[in-house]
């Protein structure tokens, strides 16, 4: 997996790319961790499109950027428009965490915002 | 019912074999036609079982991963992740929503669940120093029926 990272203003975009298991998520984890202990953000937004292959191991990565940064007053976001990643972003509760953008403009109105 | 087709593959508890597990299994169970949704249901689930026998099963120990699979001419897939680790005490706490024992290491708990809802049928047999059985059975509806 690739963890690509965009920012703009206070709002950082966390791209990523390939596979995400749990093999996968592991280095990815400590450069998330590295980035979101540098800097404080108003929101994070981790983008799922990217992504080839998730499992429930996206979870506790997106679940870990929250973690990290929610003490700080930072919004979580996620965007996919995969079915079956929203399925498990519900069955886990992620909305409680987090707002889930699903359509593109959606993700646009927040990039500009 | 017939069997149409049967495969035993043993690897390595290895995190690596996480994608080489799940990407054989998908190639195996294609000769079903699944759709894609079918298809990468049938990954995922493998994903969340194989590695739960990793992280769990076996922790920090190297073990062998036993993924067994039977196709049906009924376009059912019967799928098989076993492992000889630590074992399971509480099945039912274990399967339910969000429970993990390794919250330290921030796993989500979210593995059987998303195996539940991926497939038809989850057994789940374990006994505590033994090793841990997973079964799942999914019915299919190829692209061409
Ligand atoms: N093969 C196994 N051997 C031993 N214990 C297991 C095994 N599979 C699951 N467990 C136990 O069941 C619990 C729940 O598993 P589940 O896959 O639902 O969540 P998780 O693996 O903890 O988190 P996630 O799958 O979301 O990363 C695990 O925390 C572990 O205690
Ligand atoms: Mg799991």
């Amino acid at each position: 997996m690739e963890i690509l990272f965009e920012e703009q203003n206070d709002t950082l975009m966390i791209l990523l790319r390939g596979e995400l298991d749990h093999h996968n998520s592991i280095a990815g984890r400590e450069r998330l961790t590295l980035r979101l202990t540098q800097k404080n953000y108003r929101k994070i937004v981790f983008n799922l499109e990217g992504l080839t292959f998730m499992d429930s191991s996206g979870i506790s990565f997106i679940a870990h950027g929250y973690k990290l940064t929610a003490p700080f007053g930072t919004v979580t976001y996620v965007y996919t428009t995969n079915e079956r990643y929203l399925k498990m972003l519900n069955l886990a509760n992620m909305r409680e965490l987090s707002t889930i953008l699903s359509h593109g403009k959606e993700l646009v109105r927040l990039w500009k915002f | 019912m017939e069997i149409l087709n049967e495969m035993r593959l043993m690897f390595l508890s290895k995190s690596e074999n996480e994608g080489f597990s799940r990407v054989t299994a998908a190639a195996f169970v294609s000769s079903l036609d699944p759709t894609v949704s079918e298809l990468v249901e049938v990954k995922t689930a493998v994903s969340e079982a194989v590695s739960n026998a990793v992280i769990h099963g076996y922790d920090k120990t190297v073990g062998i991963i036993t993924l067994e699979m039977r196709l049906f001419s009924d376009y059912s897939v019967e799928i098989t992740v076993t492992d000889c680790g630590k074992g399971i005490a509480d099945i039912e706490k274990a399967r339910e929503p969000l429970f993990t024992t390794k919250s330290e290491e921030e796993r989500s708990g979210m593995g059987f669940t998303v195996m539940e809802s991926f497939m038809d049928t989850l057994e789940v047999e374990s006994e505590p120093g033994k090793g841990t059985r997973v079964f799942m059975k999914k019915r299919l509806h190829p692209n061409h029926t």
